[in-house]
């Protein structure tokens, strides 16, 4: 959490997780550039930089979109989120991979010649006013400094520098990222119409990312419960039968601001804390009270639900909600505390468990 | 800490349930790296019967037209004479030499090139022209042999052969256009045979190097007007490029 920084943290399960990703990326090299070549038939005979700069580009452009999909994933089934909490190294992992496909590219195709290889990557073909034979290239290229920026910032000193907001705002560049290399796919790669695996697999990995964040979506729009102002008395706010909530869980409600409030029930007590996790906004509503403490389902990182502060030596604070009870009917004051703001909870002990 | 059912929180034990959970994603994901490596690893595929022939020497007379050919010495089997395309190592052409040995007999070495009718000899440095003893012959300018409108594709005379594999498709067009203005031979490879030939040299319609606009159109389905010209058995395009038209 944010007691200090390391260059990389690394426990046993990110380390089972780094090792898993690392035997993933080895098994599809090794079989595109070694076993491939053994099973073609006679006759068919590919450069061995042209078969690499083909594996390490689809396998970047495969774990993109695996990465991807990992958060909405862990939106629709809880049981994925243990690989959304290790995604940083994924992004970096996939970063790499990316580069080495650039490398062997200008390795080959950019080499050889009397022009730098990078000027030659940028001015050999200028056909930017034409659909057919237009510079793909450049898609790859845009995407693979997109890709290095968000590797390079993957980091929770970055995170504090540039704080949650920015940071996450930067970081939703991979969309962008991605939307390029369909376009280096689809312009380049997919243009000789003569390899139908890579379009099928495209058009499988756009469709998979798009109806998972769309579903995703769906979910988080139906889960969270919507309120109006016109509810009473005047600035309390209905927020749903205090027996929707189950214990050590919470609910997210959305405030007339368009903030998220997450309200928590623990030991016949209701709490009420802001839904953005103070580490990279993550969904505190769909975490869980464990010791007493909330737990944030993406990184773990834990709040006190009484105060809305991490537990010492950590130090990130929350805001806090006003909550009271009604005829079993949760009201919330929308006005958010300061963040670490004391809130007396509200017991339920006896009024409709 | 003890962590409710299929809660996770990385730092903490994983729950049983999860852990089964994980094994089986595990295992998914290292056989689909297989699978999908095996998928796409196999789509990508050359069957072009063009390829690199070995170290060669080959005696003839130097010309650039526009690029550099070498007309071999006739035989009593082949009284015309063959003619092979002249490249550079990389993607460097071979200029050079021809300007400085053109309409001298040289013997050329390095390596061969082949694909169908396409002969092509790769020099990497000067010191591999030497002057031959051998009489020049009298090889006659290029003789016009009609006028056509040719569909094909513009590419580089020397990926296309079998320089790479695959060494056409958009793909690799910029490779191909890095290839052409670093002066190896562009070609125009013709949809149907011209005189029994498919690959013919390009050239501007005066018989200089075609033009810039050349680039634009590379790797692309074309059709241009223009003479063809026969220098030995090699057929030379003098490609009008106000005609060109996309296919």
């Amino acid at each position: 959490m944010s007691a200090g920084y390391v260059p990389v943290i690394w426990f046993r399960t990110k380390l089972i997780y780094d090792a898993v990703l690392i035997a993933w990326v080895g098994i599809y090299i090794l079989t595109f550039v070694r076993l491939v070549p053994m099973l073609q038939p006679a006759g068919v005979d590919v450069d061995d930089a042209i078969r690499r700069m083909h594996a390490f580009g689809t396998c970047a452009f495969l774990m993109l979109s695996f990465v991807l999909c990992i958060g909405p994933l862990a939106r629709l089934d809880k049981r994925w989120l243990p690989l959304l909490y290790n995604r940083r190294h994924f992004g970096v992992i996939t970063c790499a991979v990316a580069l080495a496909h650039a490398w062997h590219v200008l390795g080959w195709y950019f080499a050889y010649s009397n022009i730098d290889p990078y000027v030659a990557l940028l001015a050999s073909n200028t056909s930017y006013f034409q659909l057919a034979g237009f510079p793909f290239e450049i898609f790859g290229l845009l995407a693979l400094a997109i890709m290095c920026l968000l590797a390079a910032t993957s980091h929770d000193f970055w995170l504090a520098f540039l704080k949650p907001a920015l940071w996450k705002g930067l970081h939703m560049l991979i969309y962008a990222a991605y939307g390029l290399i369909v376009a280096h796919i689809a312009f380049g790669a997919l243009q000789t119409g003569k390899y139908p695996a890579l379009a099928i697999l495209t058009a499988f990995s756009v469709s998979a990312v798009t109806g998972l964040h769309l579903a995703a979506a769906w979910t988080t729009h139906k889960d969270v419960l919507e309120t109006s102002t016109n509810a009473a008395p005047a600035e309390w706010i209905a927020a749903g039968p205090v027996n929707a909530i189950t214990d050590n869980r919470g609910r997210v409600v959305r405030l007339p601001d368009g903030q998220n409030a997450a309200i928590f029930r623990h030991d016949d007590k209701l709490y009420a804390l802001d839904n953005a996790c103070a580490h990279q906004a993550g969904p505190l509503g769909e975490g869980c009270v464990i010791d007493g403490v909330l737990t944030c389902p993406w990184h773990g990182y834990q709040y006190r639900l009484a105060d809305g502060c991490a537990p010492p030596p950590f130090t990130e604070k929350l805001s806090t909600y006003r909550l009271k009870l009604q005829d079993g009917v949760i009201f919330i004051d929308p006005r958010a505390n300061a963040p670490g703001t004391p809130v007396e909870p509200v017991r339920i002990k006896g009024v409709d468990a | 800490m003890s962590s409710p059912p299929e809660f996770f929180t990385g730092y903490g034990e994983v729950p049983p349930a999860l852990s089964r959970f994980l094994v089986k994603v595990i295992v998914g994901l290292l056989a689909s790296s297989f699978v999908l490596a095996l998928m796409l690893g196999l789509g990508v595929q050359d069957r072009g019967d063009g390829r690199y022939s070995g170290e060669i020497r080959a005696t003839g007379v130097l010309f650039n037209l526009p690029y550099p050919v070498l007309r071999l010495l006739p035989t009593a089997a082949d009284p015309q004479g063959h003619t092979m395309l002249v490249a550079g190592g990389g993607k460097i052409g071979a200029g050079d030499i021809a300007d400085k040995a053109k309409g001298r007999v040289v013997e050329l070495r390095g390596f061969g090139l082949k694909r169908g009718t396409l002969d092509m000899i790769v020099v990497d440095e000067e010191s591999q022209v030497q002057p031959a003893a051998a009489p020049l012959p009298l090889f006659g300018a290029p003789v016009l042999i009609g006028r056509y409108l040719i569909a094909g594709e513009i590419c580089d005379g020397k990926c296309y052969p079998g320089g790479m594999r695959p060494g056409t498709g958009l793909a690799h067009k910029a490779c191909a256009n890095l290839c052409i203005i670093g002066r190896q031979p562009a070609i125009f490879a013709a949809q149907s045979p011209i005189e029994g030939q498919s690959f013919l040299l390009l050239a501007n319609k005066d018989g200089a190097l075609p033009p810039p606009v050349l680039y634009d159109h590379t790797a692309l389905p074309v059709e241009i007007e223009g003479e063809v010209m026969r220098a030995g058995d090699l057929l030379i395009f003098h490609a009008d490029w106000s005609t060109l038209r996309k296919q």
